[in-house]
């Protein structure tokens, strides 16, 4: 590097100017994308570039935490990022970059308690706080003191445009939090044999994060401690000391990190403090919008080819809420009794029950939400990203366009295109109007693509036509009408034989909570079973409950409750239908199947 | 003083207008190939039709016999009376004759200076390669001087030598540069910067900031200004107006005035 750079950009910083143009505490961009696979993120600061990945294992415990598992973090330094990394043996500066990288994410895993540790050096010290661990470490044993989950965090970087440690954290937490562990339990006749579910089979299960911490780095410069945010390379080559401050939204500061330069007086340090509480925050923002616009693919990780007809067992997966809530799965078994937790798990469970008993394996259901992602899911706030997921996942689902189809617009307009078949009160045989729906589903071979959510504005979707599973006309009337997204027709692509869900209807259908019953009926048509009347009562009764129950918890999407109501008259007159469309004779039954397996 | 409307050689000093970058069109050559895309092994002239012509032969050209064929892709360029060059943007820099670059002084030996141009090797600097240099008036660099130098060897496996000084043994403004700040881009910024005529950008800034400007062909450009923010705000215009046509460099110019104009 030059003489007069350096001499510029310390001149410049008198004047607060930074050779970027960028203000003393502004941080470059942050660009986060994921990968196909769970646990894999990219992340981009300015140049700087990195790559996370979270794998897992089942190892042994160490002998003094036998019931926790282990977080570990590597870091790759690769010579294409920095002419000074060299290819095998770290130089230097690696060395000391891999230790902070290191401390900084180990606050993920450890809980350390106040502790000071002053290593060599007066300059050099390490604070750690908050006795909280980021990563639940105890939901990663398996069996206490002999097989417990061991998460290894790789972290690769690729280009070196300063500021690596920041980088890598935000990498090494978007990783985490897209990762999916594949779930395990506990068989034999001791319950000591640990049966490992392929994500085939089941889905597999997130980390519990209690909390991001946000890594938060300052370069001092001269005498008179100039501090910026987020140097740049050039300005780390010629900052005189570096701290780095990790903390998360909650106010909490996990860390402080000063490796030797200048020292610094401590009202700096605590004006650096505050400073980084404000970008913690807007970091965790960040990776908040970029996992829930790319991502409830990421929190449901692979949903690839499931057994149809397979159990009916469905699990509501604890999933860290990024609003540092807690959500959990539940494991339900459809058939019978079904413990119905609340409008947002609906929709958990609903997705599940669908990949479990749809044979397709093109992932179109990895957009089902599960839990509550309000994000993705409310129909008041559209997004493109949303937009783009629900296509995806709406993609195969095609519309049903006889004349009671209710139109995109509205419940008001549900309302009116139902209501002739509102009249309808018996559950047995089948309607005309539906008899002539299933008709026209059964003629219809077009792809059909209007969308019908409410508030989604979707882009063409492609539609495919499922001729005589009786799973797919029961949703004719309930789901659609609920959510306000029409009818949502299960069809199987005549071309592929696949079997599609339609999971947007699901999906509404959980914020409205209608989902649990309709589902019911229709898991127990699949499977030779006509729930009686007096059960769809009970069922509606139990959504009324549950309806309630969904209107308590605060972060309920405004829209939920909006149309709570005006779709509750709707559920009912649908919901009768649902029954009625749930007669399918086994043998079309069975062909679906077999055309399913054949498509996959 | 400084939004007088002058034109721009008064308000900037441009520091290297090099020959070769005149672009005039090709006068009763056979070759096609001038201004056109060419790849290695396009042989480009056909020396039989050239007898008791001197022809120069720049970067990326490479002497067959009586061929002239193509060694580097990029642009054929030809300029009057005999040049011919290929022309290429990469962040890479080849070293070639009678270029004229920037370098970053590495290490100082007993005869001469080692300078880092960029380029695969480092480039040798005699220290009497300067206007009335001898052994009693070597100049002192210390490492990280930045210098603007002409490269006479460049030789393919060796490492290049440098002069500080014109063809006819006069300073001409090379030798070391003093304050300002240098950043680096690629070799298609720099040929772009010297271009003539002047390129967009360049006249944009000129009419609203005075600046001294100093662009190497490997690349790094060197600015200087009276205020640091008048520095930041034509070095970032400049790096930012690399794939943009002149109407496009005009308004970027403007966008960054507002922008860095605001600091």
């Amino acid at each position: 590097m030059s003489v007069n750079e350096k001499k510029f950009i310390q001149t410049a910083l008198l004047s607060d100017l930074r050779i970027d143009g960028r203000g003393p505490f502004d941080f470059r961009t942050l660009t986060i994308k994921f990968g196909r696979e769970d646990g894999s993120s990219e992340v981009q600061l300015g140049q700087t570039h990195m790559m996370g990945f979270v794998t897992s294992q089942l190892v042994e415990p160490y002998r003094d935490r036998p019931n926790e598992g282990s977080l570990s973090i590597y870091t790759e330094f690769s010579p294409m990022a920095d002419p000074s990394f060299e290819a095998g043996r770290p130089g230097e500066f690696a060395v000391e970059l891999d230790r902070i990288i290191d401390r900084g994410l180990s606050l993920l895993a450890q809980g350390l308690n106040l502790k000071i540790e002053n290593l060599t050096g007066t300059n050099h010290w390490v604070f750690s706080f908050s006795g909280k661990r980021a990563v639940d470490t105890e939901s990663l044993c398996v069996l206490a003191g002999k097989l417990v989950w061991s998460i290894r965090i790789d972290l690769h970087i690729l280009d070196n445009g300063g500021n690596l440690v920041d980088a890598s954290n935000v990498a090494a937490l978007t990783a985490l939090l897209t990762f999916r562990r594949p779930e395990v339990t506990l068989g034999g006749d001791d319950n000591q044999e640990v049966i490992v579910h392929p994500p085939e089979v089941r889905e597999p299960l997130p980390l519990i994060l209690h909390h991001l911490p946000i890594a938060v780095t300052f370069a001092f410069f001269g005498d008179d401690n100039a501090v910026v945010i987020d140097p740049t390379h050039y300005e780390e080559a010629v900052m005189g000391g570096r701290m780095t401050a990790t903390l998360n939204t909650n106010g909490d500061v996990c860390a402080i990190q000063k490796a030797g330069g200048d020292g610094v007086i401590q009202s700096v340090i605590m004006q650096c403090l505050q400073i980084a509480s404000v970008k913690a925050a807007d970091i965790t923002t960040e990776i908040r919008k970029a996992l829930t616009s790319s991502g409830v693919k990421g929190m449901l990780g692979a949903g690839s080819s499931l057994v149809p007809h397979a159990s009916l067992k469905l699990y509501l997966m604890s999933c860290f809420d990024l609003s540092c809530g807690k959500r959990g799965w539940i494991t339900n078994e459809v058939i019978g009794s079904c413990a119905v937790v609340g409008s947002k798990e609906i929709l958990g469970w609903c997705s599940r029950l669908l990949l479990e008993m749809c044979s397709d394996s093109r992932g179109c259901f990895q957009q089902v939400i599960a839990g509550r992602r309000p994000v993705t899911f409310t129909p008041a706030a559209p997004s493109k990203v949303e937009t783009y997921n629900t296509e995806r996942a709406l993609r195969k689902i095609k519309r049903h366009t006889s004349s009671v189809a209710v139109d995109i617009d509205g419940p008001g307009n549900l309302r009116k295109d139902i209501s002739p078949s509102s009249e309808q009160k018996a559950i047995g045989g089948i309607s005309s109007p539906l008899l002539e729906r299933l008709k026209l589903v059964s003629e219809e071979n077009n792809v059909d693509k209007r969308k019908h959510m409410e508030g989604n504005n979707f882009s063409e979707k492609e539609i495919y036509q499922n001729d005589g599973i009786g799973n797919s006309k029961n949703f004719i009337g309930g789901p659609s009408s609920r959510a306000s997204c029409n009818e949502t027709i299960l069809k199987s692509d005549q071309e592929t034989d696949a079997l599609f869900f339609p999971l947007l209807v699901v999906s509404q259908l959980a914020r409205c909570c209608h989902a649990i019953w309709t589902i019911r009926f229709w898991i127990s048509i699949s499977h030779g079973k006509l729930l009686p009347n007096k059960k769809s009562e009970e069922l509606r009764g139990d959504e009324r409950t549950s309806e309630a129950n969904s209107e308590e918890p605060a972060e309920e999407p405004k829209a939920v409750a909006s149309e709570t109501e005006a779709l509750e008259t709707n559920m009912q007159s649908n919901g009768s239908k649902t029954l009625l469309d749930a007669v399918k004779p086994k043998n079309q039954r069975k062909k679906k199947a077999a055309h399913a397996n054949d498509a996959r | 003083m400084q939004h007088e409307k002058r034109s721009l050689t008064r308000n900037c000093t441009i520091w290297c207008r090099s020959q070769r970058h005149m672009e005039e069109k090709a006068s009763a050559s056979p070759a096609s190939f001038i201004s056109q895309a060419v790849v290695p092994g396009d042989v480009v002239l056909d020396l039989t039709n050239f007898s008791n012509h001197t022809i120069k032969l720049g970067g990326g050209l490479y002497q067959n016999c009586d061929a002239i064929s193509v060694m580097k892709s990029g642009e054929l360029k030809f300029s009057k009376p005999n040049k011919y060059w290929v022309e290429s943007s990469q962040k890479r820099y080849v070293p070639c004759v009678e270029d004229h670059v920037l370098g970053i002084v590495v290490d100082s030996r007993s005869d001469n200076f080692l300078v880092d141009i960029k380029g695969p090797a480092l480039a040798f600097l005699p220290v009497l390669a300067f206007e009335g240099g001898t052994r009693r008036n070597i100049p002192k660099f210390e490492v990280g001087t930045l210098l603007y130098v002409r490269v006479v060897k460049a030789n393919v496996g060796m490492n290049p030598e440098l002069l500080c000084m014109d063809a006819s043994g006069k300073a001409a403004e090379f030798g070391p540069l003093k304050d300002g700040y240098m950043f680096e881009s690629s070799t298609g910024l720099a040929q772009m910067l010297l271009g003539s005529p002047t390129c967009s950008i360049l006249v944009a800034l000129g009419k609203k900031v005075s600046f001294e400007i100093a662009v190497g062909l490997n690349g790094r450009v060197w600015v200087n200004a009276e205020s640091p923010s008048n520095i930041i705000l034509v070095s970032n215009a400049i790096m930012r107006s690399e794939n943009l046509s002149g109407v496009q460099q005009q308004i970027m110019v403007d966008s960054c005035f507002r922008e860095f104009k605001d600091l």
